[in-house]
C-alpha cells in the first residue's frame, strides 16, 4: 500500500515537470514576448531587450525551462543590483507586472477559489444525487420528469449564459443577492455565505446535470440487478436492498465527484468572471490578457497537480468501494 | 396427503405494456389462469420454451411477482394477504436459485458476507462454523468464505447460490433454469446436488427450465408451459415416453439422445 502511494507520487512528480515543460515550450516558446507588454509605450529595441534580459525571456525555451525547475527547489533570482528580486524557493516564477512571485499570488487567491469549490462541491452533491435517487425510485413520476429536464437544461445551457441570468435575475431585478464581491470566511460567515450562493448556483447547477444522470442510471441498474432481487427473494427487507444498491451507485460518483472537486480547484475562469470574483480562474485570465505568461504556467502546473492529486485519491478509494479493484 | 407447499389456483399475470396516443394498453398475458400443487417433498418440474411464463409463475410462489388474480397459497398461507413482514417470514421457508450466479450473488461481497446477509436478514446470529458446514453442505470447501464471486467458476458460484438458499433451512427451493447458464460438464454436478438435497431434507422443489431432458431426471412430475397455459402435466417418465401435446412432443424430440448421468 505505502510502496504503491509512493510510486504514484514519482510517477506524479514525472508527469508535472512533462507538464511544465509542455507549458513552458508552448507560451515562452509563442511569438508573443512578455517584455513587449512591461516595456511600456514607446519601446525602442535597446530596452526592450535589457528589458527582455532581466525577466530572462530571452534565452531559450529549454534554459528557462531548466531555470524554472531549479527554482523549484532553491528559488530564482531576477536581475541584479537594485533592480534584483528573488523569488524564492518554490519559486514559480515571477509576475513582472503584479510585482509579486507567483507562488504569492496563487495563495491569495486559493480562498476564494476553494469557498467557491467547496460551496457548489456540496451542493451539486445534494441536489445531483438526491434528484437523481428520487428520479430512479419513482422512474416516470413528476420528480423524474422534472429532474431529466433539469438535467438536460443544465447540459446543454452555457455557464456564462446561467450565471449572466442569475446576476441580473437575483442581483438586479430582484435585490435579492449581492451580483459581486467576496468576504473572506475568518471576517463573516454569512457575508461569505451570503455573497457566494449566486456562484454556487451557477456551478453546480451545471455540474448537477451530469450527477443526476450518473445517479439515476446508476440506481435504476442497481434495483434491477439479479444479486438485489436474490437478496429480496431470500428475505431482506427493503432498507437492507437499499443499502446495498447505494453502494454500487457511489462507484461512478466518487470518481466524477473527485475529479469535478480538482477541477474546481483549479479555478473556474467564467463563473469567477461573471461574479468579480478574484480568484485562481480571474487570476489566469488576466495573465493570458497581460501576456504574463509566468502566472499561466504557474496556475497551469497548479491545477495539473490538484488533478494528479485528485486522481490518486481516486484510486485509492476505488478497490474500498469495490473489491472488484485490485491494484496489480 | 397432507396440505401441499404450494397451491396455486386459477393464477394469471397480465403485464403492462407501454401505451402511446391512440393505442389502447392491451397488455401482455404471461400468465393464463394455471393451477399447480407441489406436495411436501415432492420436485415439480416446469418446462416450457422461453416466453411461455415459467419464470413469471415461479416467481409468483414467493411473491416476487404479484398475480393479477388468483390465489397462490404458499406454505399454507396466501401470499396476497401476506404484510411486508409477513412474506419476509415466507421467503425464509422459500428459497430461490437464479440462472446466472454471477449476476445473482453480489460482485463486491464476499461469499461469507452472501451467506451470512440472510441470517441478518431474518435477524438470526450466525458462526463460522455454521457458514462453512453450509458450504461443506454444497461439496465446498472453507476458503471459499473469503473469495469474492469474480474469483470462483460458475459451477462454484452456483454451488453458492445453492447454499445461500440452503441457509436456515427452507421447505421449498424455487430453481429458475439453475443449470442454464453453467458448462454442460458442470450441469449435472449442480443438478445431482439438488436432487440429494430432495432425497436427503426432504426439501420441495420447483424446477423450471427449458430443457426436459433436465427436468425428466430430477423431478418426480412435469408440467409443460406453453404461452401463458400448462397444457400437460403428469410423472415425468410418462410425460418423456408419450407425450400427449403437440408443445411436450416438440420439446421431446429436441432433447438429444445421449441421457445426463442419473
Amino acid at each position: 500500500m505505502i510502496a504503491y502511494i509512493a510510486r504514484r507520487m514519482v510517477t506524479a512528480v514525472f508527469m508535472l515537470l512533462a507538464i511544465a515543460f509542455v507549458t513552458i515550450t508552448l507560451f515562452f516558446g509563442a511569438s508573443k514576448d512578455p517584455a513587449r507588454a512591461m516595456c511600456g509605450k514607446p519601446c525602442p529595441p535597446e530596452t526592450r531587450a535589457k528589458v527582455s534580459a532581466y525577466m530572462q525571456t530571452d534565452q531559450s525555451v529549454v534554459w528557462q525551462y531548466t531555470e524554472f525547475v531549479k527554482g523549484l527547489f532553491v528559488g530564482r533570482t531576477y536581475g541584479e543590483g537594485a533592480r534584483q528580486v528573488h523569488c524564492h524557493a518554490p519559486c514559480f516564477g515571477y509576475s513582472f507586472p503584479n510585482r509579486s512571485d507567483v507562488t504569492t499570488l496563487i495563495a491569495e487567491r486559493l480562498p476564494v477559489t476553494l469557498s467557491l469549490a467547496f460551496g457548489a462541491a456540496v451542493l451539486c452533491l445534494v441536489v445531483g444525487i438526491g434528484l437523481g435517487a428520487l428520479s430512479a425510485i419513482r422512474k416516470g413520476g413528476i420528480v423524474d420528469r422534472f429532474s431529466t429536464g433539469f438535467a438536460m437544461f443544465g447540459l446543454s445551457v452555457p455557464t456564462f449564459l446561467v450565471g449572466l441570468l442569475v446576476v441580473q435575475v437575483f442581483g438586479f431585478m430582484l435585490n435579492a443577492l449581492p451580483y459581486s464581491g467576496f468576504v473572506s470566511f475568518s471576517e463573516s460567515p454569512t457575508d461569505w455565505a451570503w455573497h457566494l450562493i449566486g456562484p454556487w448556483m451557477v456551478l453546480s447547477f451545471i455540474l448537477a446535470a451530469s450527477y443526476i444522470r450518473v445517479a439515476r442510471t446508476q440506481l435504476l441498474n442497481e434495483l434491477s440487478a439479479d444479486h438485489l432481487v436474490a437478496m429480496t427473494a431470500r428475505g431482506a427487507s427493503t432498507r437492507q436492498v437499499n443499502r446495498h444498491a447505494v453502494r454500487g451507485v457511489m462507484v461512478p460518483v466518487v470518481a466524477m465527484f473527485a475529479l469535478d472537486v480538482t477541477a474546481l480547484l483549479g479555478g473556474s475562469v467564467i463563473a469567477e468572471r461573471v461574479f468579480s470574483l478574484h480568484g485562481l480562474g480571474d487570476l489566469l485570465l488576466s495573465g493570458v490578457n497581460e501576456s504574463d505568461l509566468s502566472i499561466v504556467v504557474g496556475v497551469t502546473l497548479f491545477s495539473a497537480f490538484l488533478i494528479i492529486v485528485g486522481n490518486l485519491i481516486v484510486d485509492l478509494l476505488m478497490p474500498l468501494l469495490d473489491p472488484r479493484i485490485r491494484r496489480a | 396427503m397432507s396440505e401441499p407447499i404450494l397451491e396455486m389456483t386459477n393464477v394469471s399475470k397480465r403485464y403492462r405494456t407501454a401505451g402511446g396516443f391512440g393505442r389502447r394498453r392491451k397488455g401482455f398475458l404471461a400468465v393464463d389462469g394455471v393451477s399447480l400443487r407441489i406436495g411436501r417433498g415432492e420436485a415439480l418440474g416446469l418446462v416450457g420454451e422461453s416466453g411461455s411464463g415459467k419464470s413469471t409463475l415461479a416467481r409468483m410462489a414467493n411473491g416476487l411477482v404479484v398475480p393479477t388474480s388468483g390465489t397462490v397459497r404458499t406454505d399454507g398461507q396466501d401470499v396476497a394477504c401476506l404484510s411486508r413482514r409477513g412474506l419476509r417470514r415466507l421467503r425464509r421457508n422459500v428459497a430461490m436459485v437464479f440462472q446466472d450466479p454471477l449476476a445473482s450473488l453480489n460482485p463486491r461481497q464476499t461469499v461469507r458476507q452472501t451467506l451470512a446477509n440472510v441470517f441478518h436478514a431474518h435477524g438470526e446470529a450466525t458462526s463460522t462454523a455454521e457458514l462453512v458446514a453450509l458450504l461443506e453442505s454444497v461439496g465446498l470447501d472453507a476458503d471459499y468464505l473469503g473469495r469474492y464471486p469474480h474469483e470462483a467458476s460458475g459451477g462454484q458460484l452456483q454451488r453458492v447460490a445453492v447454499a445461500r438458499a440452503l441457509a436456515l433451512k427452507p421447505d421449498l427451493i424455487i430453481a429458475d433454469e439453475p443449470t442454464s447458464a453453467l458448462d454442460v460438464s458442470v450441469r449435472a454436478q449442480i443438478l445431482n446436488l439438488l436432487a440429494d438435497l430432495q432425497r436427503d431434507q426432504g426439501i420441495s422443489f420447483l424446477h423450471v427450465s427449458h430443457d426436459l431432458a433436465v427436468i425428466r431426471l430430477y423431478s418426480d412430475r412435469v408440467a409443460v408451459m406453453q404461452r401463458g397455459r400448462i397444457v400437460e402435466t403428469g410423472p415425468s417418465d410418462e410425460i418423456f415416453r408419450s407425450p400427449q401435446h403437440s408443445c411436450t412432443r416438440a420439446l421431446v424430440e429436441a432433447t438429444p439422445e445421449a441421457e445426463l448421468p442419473a
